[in-house]
């Protein structure tokens, strides 16, 4: 996995690619949590994901719950297919801000 | 029938070999993009379950693999040499998709057909026996 965080006026955008999965997820839950203190509105984008497992799905969860407590916001954008065959399976398609 | 076997080191760098190497056997037996990718997500999730929990998470021997085809139906059978796990606990933690180790469960209960977890009755160790029935896109 490969990350890139890039600090707009409005919201951090984390950019991911290539599998997120139990080798990688300690990573980005690192990033996850650095992001979230800021309380800055986090848009996370999937495009370029190629794999995503439950330790994955967990990052994203927490992340969901950390920005809800700080009174900010967490959304996904441009998620691909294998990335949302798990969000479906996990049934948080429905639970996630997509946009 | 056709079988093989692999190999891996319990560590969480096996885990993109491990889904490498069942999308190409799944692909050379004819199975579909998408069936492949959810039975990859299910084999993942097993894995990293003994990964992370097996012998308390000090687990540190192998992982192994085997594949095998029946008619229509994929049967895979992912063995380690750890401490016996607890079923009964595995039985409660199924229950709650959001302890540790939950959700995966519920991904290998959702893809595949029918999933058997064992104390292996040969050697030590324990087993996940998994077979889902396929839609085949052509024969090899």
């Amino acid at each position: 996995m490969k990350y890139e965080i890039t600090k707009n006026t409005s919201h951090t955008l984390l950019s991911l690619s290539g599998d997120i999965d139990l080798h990688s997820s300690s990573e980005l839950r690192k990033q996850i949590i650095s992001i979230c203190k800021t309380k800055a509105p986090l848009q996370i984008d999937l495009e370029k994901v190629t794999y995503l497992d439950s330790s994955g799905v967990a990052c994203f969860v927490e992340a969901y719950q950390l920005t809800k407590k700080n009174d900010s916001e967490f959304w996904l954008i441009n998620i691909s297919n294998p990335v949302m065959q798990v969000i479906k399976l996990a049934r948080l398609d429905s639970v996630f801000p997509i946009r | 029938m056709s079988a093989v076997h692999f190999q891996y080191k319990a560590d969480s760098a096996s885990l993109s070999d491990i889904r490498e190497d069942l999308r190409n056997e799944l692909s050379l037996n004819g199975i579909d993009k998408e069936q492949q990718d959810k039975i990859i997500v299910a084999v993942n999730e097993v894995c990293m379950n003994i990964i992370c929990h097996a012998s308390n998470g000090h687990y540190s021997g192998n992982i192994d693999i085997n594949i095998s085809f029946e008619a229509d139906k994929l049967l895979i059978e992912v063995d380690d040499d750890a401490e016996p796990a607890n079923l009964d606990r595995l039985k409660l933690i199924k229950k709650d998709k959001l302890s540790p180790g939950g959700l995966g469960l519920f991904f290998i209960d959702e893809i595949m057909d029918d999933v058997v977890y064992s104390h292996r009755e040969s050697s030590t160790g324990n087993s996940v026996r998994m077979i889902k029935v396929l839609n085949k896109q052509h024969e090899i």
